[in-house]
C-alpha cells in the first residue's frame, strides 16, 4: 500500500520498539505492553498516560533528552525515548 | 449601525465550534487567526487519525467529518497556526503562544474562546495505576490512535461517551468485560423519548445499543467501579451498586477507562476575568453568555462547549452563531442580516439545545459518589493528596478550595488541579455543606502548563549576559 504507514522502530529505555511514523508515542508503546512511562516523584508508584489531551501530564517522558507528552509526540525513526523523573 | 471596524479576531481551539467561527468570520473579511494546540484542526471528537489509525479504524462519520473540516479551513483566509497553545494571557487580551517554533506573543484582539470541554474524574482506590485511563482518553487513544487500550476493557463512569467507547473498543477487536455507568436506566429512558428530536444521536444511539446487547456485555446502571487492583496479567475490578453497597460484581480485566463526564474548560476565560456561573444540572462552571456567546466583556466571546457542554451538532451551530454576531457587533452587517443569517442554526439550536441539556445529569450521574470517596484514595494525583487528608483539612475550616490547596498541595502539582478540581471540590461541599459556588475553583494561574525553562529563558552561555559595571563605593 502506497499511503500506508511507514514502520519504523526507536528505543524505550534498552527496548527496541515497532511503530509507525506519525503516531503517538504512547500508543506505539502501549501496543508494545509498555504502559508505565515514569514513576510519582512523591510515593515512587508506576505513572502513565491518562488524560490522553495534554492534561494530566502523566505521560511525560523525554524524546531524545526533551521532555514530550507521550500521547501528543508523533513517532519518528531511531528516536530514543526515556522515562521523565520527576524530583 | 456603528461604522465597520477590521480589527483582528483570535479563535483560541480549531474543534468543530472554532474552526467553523473561523471560516465564517473571515468570511465576513476580518482577518482570523486560529490557535490550536494539536498538529492538525479538528478538536476532539474530529480529531485527525495517525497515519496508523487511518489503516487500523473502520471509516467512520468523525474521520470523514473532519477531512471536510480541515479541508474548509485550508480552503479559507484563516492564519492557522497548528501546534500551538495559550500558556497565558494579559488583562488586555495579549496571548502568549508556546509552538514548536518557541515563544510568541499576540497582540490584544477580540478572542473567540472554543476551547473545549475537559473531562471529570472521581478517584476511587487503585485509579492511578497506568493501567487505567481517562474515558475520552481511551477513545482518543481508539480513535487517533488505532490502537486499544487493552484487550479486555471494562468502561466505566456516566454519559454516552461510555456506549461510544464501548462500541470503539469492539470495532477494533477487544472485549469489553462490562460496561459501569452511575446513571440509571430511568434517565436513560427519559433522554430516549427526547432523541425524537434529535434523529442522528437516535440512529447513532440504537445502533450502538444493538451492538452492545449482541456482544453480550453486562451493563450495571446506579453503579461505579469502588476499587481496582493489580494483578500478574491486569486488573481486578470490583463494581458496586450505588444503591445496594453490599451488592458486588468483580470483572477481570486488562485495562480500564473511566471518566464522569465533560465540563467546560474554563481556565482562559476565568483568567480573562469574564462572569461565570455554576450550571446545577452539569455539574460544573461555565462562563455566562448568551446565545451567540456574548460575555461579560465585550472583546471576548465563548462558543461550542467551552460556554457549557451541548456536543458536536450544537458546536457547530454555536460557532456559526457566534461568528455572525460578532460580525454585527463590529458593524460588519446588520442586525436584520444577523437575524436572517441565525434564523435556521438558532432555530436547531433550540431544539437540539433541550436534548443536550437532558443529557447531563447523565453525565452528572457521579455526584453522588464523590462524598463517599474512601479515606485511602488519592484524589490528587499529582501530589498523592488522599481523602482522608482533604476532609481532616476541611473539618479543619478549609471550605474552599483555594483554602485546601494552601493547606494540602491538593490541585499544586504539574496538572494544576485539572484532574482533582472536580472531586476536591464535591468533598468539600459533601464534607461542609457550602455551595459549589462556595468552594469555588483553583485559581487560574499563569503558565496554564508546564513550560520548558529553556523556552523562558532562550539558550545563553553565561559569557554573553551583560554585567552592569558595579558602582563605585
Amino acid at each position: 500500500m502506497s499511503n500506508g504507514p511507514s514502520p519504523v522502530t526507536f528505543t524505550y529505555l534498552t527496548q527496541t520498539i515497532e511503530g509507525f511514523e506519525g503516531e503517538p508515542v504512547a500508543a506505539a508503546l502501549r501496543r508494545a505492553g509498555i504502559l508505565e512511562l515514569g514513576r510519582s516523584g512523591i510515593d515512587n508508584s508506576s505513572r502513565g498516560a491518562f488524560c490522553f489531551m495534554g492534561s494530566c501530564q502523566e505521560c511525560r517522558i523525554r524524546i531524545n533528552g526533551t521532555v514530550a507528552y507521550a500521547c501528543k509526540a508523533p513517532v519518528f525513526s531511531n528516536m530514543t525515548i526515556t522515562p521523565y523523573a520527576q524530583s | 449601525m456603528p461604522s465597520p471596524d477590521f480589527s483582528p479576531v483570535t479563535v483560541i481551539g480549531g474543534g468543530i465550534a472554532g474552526s467553523t467561527a473561523a471560516i465564517a468570520l473571515s468570511r465576513h473579511g476580518l482577518p482570523v487567526t486560529l490557535i490550536d494546540e494539536q498538529s492538525e484542526a479538528g478538536g476532539q471528537i474530529f480529531r485527525a487519525p495517525s497515519p496508523y489509525a487511518r489503516q487500523t479504524v473502520p471509516p467512520n462519520h468523525e474521520f470523514s467529518g473532519g477531512d471536510t473540516l480541515r479541508g474548509k479551513l485550508a480552503a479559507s483566509d484563516v492564519t492557522v497556526r497548528l501546534g500551538t497553545r495559550v500558556w497565558g494571557l494579559s488583562p488586555s487580551l495579549t496571548l502568549d503562544l508556546i509552538g514548536s517554533d518557541g515563544m510568541s506573543q499576540l497582540p490584544p484582539s477580540t478572542v473567540v474562546v472554543a476551547n473545549g470541554a475537559t473531562e471529570r474524574f472521581f478517584p476511587f482506590p487503585g485509579w492511578t495505576t497506568p493501567r487505567i485511563t481517562g474515558l475520552a482518553g481511551a477513545s482518543i487513544l481508539m480513535r487517533n490512535g488505532g490502537t486499544l487500550p487493552g484487550q479486555t476493557v471494562v468502561v466505566a463512569g456516566s454519559g454516552p461517551l461510555l456506549f461510544s467507547v464501548a462500541h470503539q473498543v469492539l470495532e477494533l477487536g477487544g472485549k469489553v468485560a462490562a460496561i459501569v455507568d452511575a446513571g440509571s436506566r430511568t434517565d436513560w429512558f427519559r433522554l430516549g423519548a427526547m432523541l425524537a428530536l434529535d434523529p442522528s444521536r437516535m440512529a447513532q444511539a440504537l445502533s450502538w445499543m444493538g451492538q452492545l446487547r449482541k456482544a453480550g456485555i453486562p451493563i450495571h446502571h446506579r453503579s461505579f467501579l469502588s476499587s481496582a487492583q493489580e494483578t500478574e496479567s491486569g486488573l481486578l475490578l470490583t463494581v458496586s451498586e450505588m444503591d445496594h453497597p453490599q451488592r458486588r460484581h468483580l470483572y477481570a480485566a486488562e485495562t480500564a477507562a473511566c471518566g464522569y463526564g465533560l465540563k467546560p474548560s474554563t481556565l482562559i476565560t476565568r483568567s480573562a476575568g469574564v462572569q461565570h456561573h455554576h450550571d446545577a444540572l452539569g455539574g460544573y462552571l461555565e462562563p455566562v453568555t448568551d446565545v451567540a456567546g456574548r460575555t461579560s466583556r465585550p472583546d471576548l466571546y465563548v462558543t461550542g462547549d467551552a460556554a457549557g457542554i451541548r456536543g458536536m451538532a450544537v458546536a457547530r451551530l454555536r460557532g456559526l452563531v457566534t461568528a455572525h454576531a460578532l460580525a454585527q457587533d463590529r458593524g460588519l452587517i446588520s442586525s436584520a442580516t444577523y437575524e436572517s443569517l441565525t434564523r435556521t442554526p438558532r432555530r436547531q439550536l433550540r431544539r437540539l439545545d433541550a436534548v443536550s441539556r437532558r443529557m447531563l445529569p447523565l453525565m452528572n450521574a457521579g455526584r453522588e459518589l464523590a462524598a463517599s470517596v474512601h479515606d485511602d484514595t488519592i484524589v490528587c494525583r499529582c501530589e498523592r493528596v488522599t481523602a482522608a487528608t482533604l476532609r481532616s483539612a476541611i473539618h479543619s475550616g478549609a471550605k474552599d478550595l483555594n483554602q485546601l490547596k494552601a493547606w494540602t498541595r491538593c490541585g499544586m502539582g504539574p496538572c494544576q488541579g485539572r484532574m482533582c478540581e472536580d472531586s476536591a471540590r464535591n468533598l468539600v461541599t459533601g464534607t461542609c455543606k457550602n455551595t459549589p459556588e462556595d468552594a469555588g475553583s483553583f485559581t487560574a494561574r499563569m503558565p496554564f502548563f508546564p513550560l520548558p525553562l529553556t523556552s523562558v529563558t532562550g539558550t545563553f552561555d553565561y559569557s554573553d549576559i551583560p554585567l552592569p559595571k558595579a558602582a563605585p563605593l
